[in-house]
């Protein structure tokens, strides 16, 4: 057996290729070789190696003059030789200035776009939560015997913080609440966190502005202040250093600013504030949540900062012992504190899969703008094949050739990189104004999105210029010199790549027409939706009962007068009182004897039915003395009433075959079915009881004639003069259901701009390659129609042409898509992810655009003279 | 004139060319010094150095016929030009000018 050939270390042979040297690479490469064989017969392979690890760092090492590089037939790639590339380049692409800048604009919107959508994605998934080293922070979850809840007593809260010595426990209450301008205006709904007073300094809450809040601030009855976010201080409270010292209002009540947080902070949480507010003062404003003094019962979350070095093992058996010996007196039944764990304070769980989704669809829009550049490329090499030929020939290596080829298209694309960085600036607004990102949260691009950019932009570069390049430079010598620059559209491996392109764009762009059309259809079927009872015209206020001050039947006794007095007030057409609201958010659920049916339990005054509009089918309401009392009787709604009666009628019977907790209650109405969201299985199935005499749990509801914002106010003023220590709090039962719709319009408009933009470029890039094909088969079409042919059937065999791997591409697209849309079910509220109609309706308009595409060139070349046709060539 | 002077290796290199049966290109050369001065310089400096002489006018190159041996790949082929004969004898004359000195004092 022969001893294998030593060889030259593979790692310094790599080096070798980083180097550049020009034309003079294969003798230098041929030297180090002989030398290196040379060297193993007299001194041994060890030595051998060891001299050509030298020798090529030598050639690193020893720089060659300069003059030389500008004289002489060796010469490596230069800045001259890249000006003149670039002047072919241009000189070529100023044919077609309008291809040239649809496909750069076209790169660079996409790449705005990706930026854009990569900065929310960012900032929803990816970035870490807004915190100095955020895995020492943590949520803490009370376990119970049965179970875990992350609500707290207030007295907890301050004897573990007490205790603890492994971490720092700090007490958050998220609440949302308008902040207004004035003390009269309505404000807008904002998130605020009532917060501890050690809650700044314990997770590093600087501030830009002002002050952070302090302990001195959290203290019952203390000064009302608070810290707003620095986005929500930039976007909505105008920007100024002025800003410390404001005041806002909170229900009415004024409380000063006094610090604006830096931009990065959220707290222990992902989604940050727009106001902190200390708990102390904050229960004078939001009579639900406190009293905050030792011994208090009044629910706290808490969360906790680990102390230097200490494990999250360590401090977390700290404080499940110390919650278990507190043994706290429970409110309400409440189940004893067994212990405590710790959740992560960054609970965005799995976020991977809609950052797979939505980088998919951007990996698409990239993919069909590179494939414009990687034709417009093409189309550039199939028209310099003589140039190129040459070169081959004078003696240019290969590599040259690519290089020069890679070289233009990184250009290319570097430049739209830059201009779709500039438009990110605009573009940015765009989405943000689509998927209502909360102002809180901080989208401004970091360091993360300009390197992803950048990145985007070299590998559009390298992509697009790849393929033609590696076409350019296979094909042999000869080919390319007898090549006619003419006829060099029809060569078959470009032809080929030039059809792969068109079929890829097709796919591409017919899979995010899909997704798009698939959004479309689910929004309109949202919209569409009877959700059983007309929202337009309907308020709700929560009055706001503060926790323990009103007695049951003082209550019942409050409600009297208020809705006497608001049914007095012009423009209220009806009011009642209800304790679940239509899409507030809360509801009760009961699980009915029978198997997994739900019912929901709400609790109303008798006119509740009338108010909200929602039809009785048969028997009555309740009326006002069996409200008053409470009285065991109940109307049931639409699917209640099929489901345990079938189409016998339930009036007359009692509930007990629903419920043995509502055995004794009697059947006297059936109401129509409202749904509780958007989607199709939303619908409520629901019994509703009176109130009876504790009425603290009621909220009003309040019809009007007129537009019901116009309403809220005199109806806030009219609560208010009964009992001015209480917070009503007003809102509109069309903006809990546009809060929903929101969600829904928000992710139809993002795929209609994806779609729209996967549209544009797709044209772009058939209407290009057809053109160009079209334009290098001039000749044939002259011979065609100089034999005969008439106009009408080269436009059918060059459009059948042009068409035929659009079709092949749409066909491979629908596939997928029909394999890939299922992931996207929860988000289509009941349209099938393969619903016919969207797939359908996308394929038409991307067949007809695609037609249009390649007609318009067709019918350009066909219409000159034959004669004129062939004497051009 | 810029470029006169010449550097000690490199008037190693010019010097192995001369000495070198033509045609001498960079293998050999470094071959060359290795043989006579027992120094295993790196090729890069070898290839540095015939740049430098080249640029300095001391050398002439030209790309030689593409030989079987060398896998049909050309090479660049250094003549000494009269410059660099001229260099090498002005060199050779300070030497010996000074040896002379040195053995007169000896």
């Amino acid at each position: 057996m022969p001893q294998p050939r030593p060889a030259p270390p593979r790692a310094a042979r790599l080096l070798v290729r980083l180097r550049p040297l020009g034309e003079r690479r294969a003798e230098i490469e041929r030297d180090l070789q002989d030398l290196f064989e040379v060297r193993v017969q007299e001194h041994g392979e060890a030595y051998a190696r060891a001299h050509y690890w030298r020798d090529v760092l030598s050639l690193w090492r020893y720089r060659r003059p300069r003059r030389l590089l500008q004289v002489g037939p060796h010469r490596p790639m230069t800045a001259d030789m890249l000006k003149q590339d670039l002047t072919f380049a241009f000189r070529l692409f100023r044919r077609e200035p309008a291809i040239v800048a649809v496909t750069v604009g076209g790169l660079a919107l996409a790449i705005a776009v990706a930026t854009a959508v990569f900065s929310i994605v960012n900032a929803l998934a990816l970035r870490p939560i807004g915190l100095e080293d955020p895995t020492s922070a943590v949520r803490v979850w009370r376990e119970y015997r049965n179970g875990a809840s992350t609500q707290w007593t207030y007295n907890e809260y301050v004897r573990l913080r007490e205790a603890s010595r492994l971490s720092r426990v700090e007490a958050l209450i998220r609440e949302s609440a308008p902040v207004a301008a004035a003390p009269d205006d309505q404000g807008v709904s904002t998130d605020v966190h009532l917060v501890s007073g050690g809650y700044f300094s314990t997770f590093d809450g600087r501030v830009t502005l002002g002050r952070p809040l302090t302990e001195s601030d959290d203290v019952p009855g203390g000064p009302e202040v608070a810290v707003v976010n620095h986005g929500f201080w930039r976007r909505r409270l105008g920007g100024e250093p002025s800003v410390v010292g404001r005041v806002v209002y909170f229900f009415g009540r004024p409380v000063t600013i006094v610090g604006v947080a830096d931009r990065k902070f959220t707290g222990p949480v992902v989604e940050s504030a727009a106001f902190w507010l200390p708990l102390g003062s904050a229960q004078t404003l939001w009579s639900s949540v406190g009293p905050f003094h030792a011994g208090s019962t009044a629910p706290v979350s808490i969360t906790a900062r680990l102390a230097a070095g200490v494990s999250s093992q360590a401090a977390q058996s700290e404080l499940a012992a110390l919650a278990a010996s507190i043994a706290d007196p429970a409110p309400e039944k409440r189940p004893l504190t067994s212990g405590a764990k710790f959740a992560p304070a960054d609970n965005r769980g799995d976020t991977r899969m809609l950052v797979a989704v939505v980088m998919t669809a951007v990996a698409l829009v990239l993919l069909l703008a590179c494939v414009n550049v990687a034709n417009l490329l093409l189309a550039a090499a199939t028209t310099r094949r003589r140039e190129i030929g040459m070169r081959l020939a004078l003696g240019a290596g290969r590599r040259r050739v690519v290089r020069q080829l890679l070289t233009e298209s990184l250009l290319l694309s570097l430049t739209a990189g830059a201009l779709g960085l500039l438009a990110v600036v605009w573009v940015l607004p765009v989405i943000l104004s689509l998927v209502h990102v909360p102002e809180t949260m901080d989208v401004s691009p970091d360091a993360r999105v300009y390197s992803f950019a950048v990145l985007v932009a070299i590998i559009a570069g390298v992509g697009a210029g790849l393929a033609p390049a590696h076409a350019g430079s296979r094909s042999s010598l000869l080919a390319w010199l007898a090549s006619d620059t003419a006829h060099a559209g029809t060569q078959p491996r470009l032809r080929r790549l030039r059809s792969f392109f068109v079929a890829v764009q097709a796919a591409a762009s017919i899979m995010l027409l899909v997704v798009a059309a698939l959004l479309t259809r689910a929004e309109r079927h949202v919209m569409q939706r009877d959700v059983g009872f007309d929202v337009e015209r309907l308020a709700v206020v929560n009055p706001g009962f503060a926790r323990g001050r009103y007695a049951a039947g003082q209550s019942a006794q409050y409600w009297e007068t208020a809705l006497a007095r608001v049914k007095g007030l012009p423009g209220v057409e009806a009011a009642a009182l209800v304790e679940h609201p239509p899409f507030g958010g809360s509801t009760r659920t009961s699980r009915a004897r029978r198997g997994l049916f739900l019912v929901h339990l709400n609790r109303t005054s008798g006119d509740y039915f009338r108010t909200a509009g929602i039809p009785l089918f048969a028997g009555r309401s309740y009326t006002a003395a069996e409200h008053a009392i409470g009285a065991p009787v109940a109307v049931v709604s639409r699917s209640v009433a099929y489901e345990f009666w079938g189409s016998d009628s339930p009036l007359g019977h009692t509930l007990t075959r629903v419920s043995n907790a509502l055995s004794g209650v009697q059947v006297i109405g059936v109401a129509e079915d409202i749904a509780g969201g958007l989607t199709p299985d939303s619908t409520r199935p629901t019994i509703y009881q009176p109130l009876g005499p504790d009425q603290r749990v009621a909220a009003l509801i309040v019809r009007s004639r007129i537009d019901p914002a116009v309403v809220i106010a005199p109806v806030r003023a009219a609560l208010l003069s009964i009992d001015p220590t209480l917070a009503p709090n007003p809102w509109l039962v069309r903006n809990g259901l546009s809060l929903q719709m929101q969600r829904v319009q928000a992710l139809s408009a993002l795929g209609q701009l994806a779609g729209l933009l996967a549209l544009g470029l797709a044209v772009t890039g058939i209407f290009g390659v057809t053109a160009f094909v079209v334009s290098r088969r001039v000749p044939e079409i002259g011979i065609r129609m100089a034999l005969g042919a008439s106009r009408k059937d080269v436009t059918r065999l060059l459009t059948r042409d042009a068409l035929r791997p659009v079709i092949i591409g749409l066909a491979a697209g629908i596939l997928v898509a029909l394999l890939g849309t299922g992931v996207m079910a929860a988000v289509l509220h009941g349209i099938s992810p393969r619903d016919p109609l969207a797939i359908a309706g996308a394929a038409c308009v991307l067949l007809i655009a695609a037609y249009i595409a390649v007609l318009v060139p067709v019918r350009r070349a066909t219409r000159i003279n034959p004669a004129s046709l062939l004497r051009q060539h | 004139m810029r470029g006169d002077h010449l550097g000690e290796f490199e008037e190693l290199t010019l010097l192995s060319v001369r000495a070198l049966p033509p045609p001498a290109y960079a293998l050999p050369v470094q071959r060359f010094i290795h043989r006579t001065t027992g120094r295993d310089v790196a090729l890069g400096a070898v290839y540095a150095a015939l740049d430098r002489l080249e640029q300095k006018g001391l050398v002439h190159s030209s790309i030689g016929q593409a030989t079987p041996e060398r896998g049909g790949k050309a090479k660049r082929l250094f003549a000494v030009s009269p410059a660099g004969t001229q260099m090498l004898r002005e060199l050779r004359g300070v030497r010996e000018r000074i040896w002379k000195r040195i053995e007169e004092r000896s």
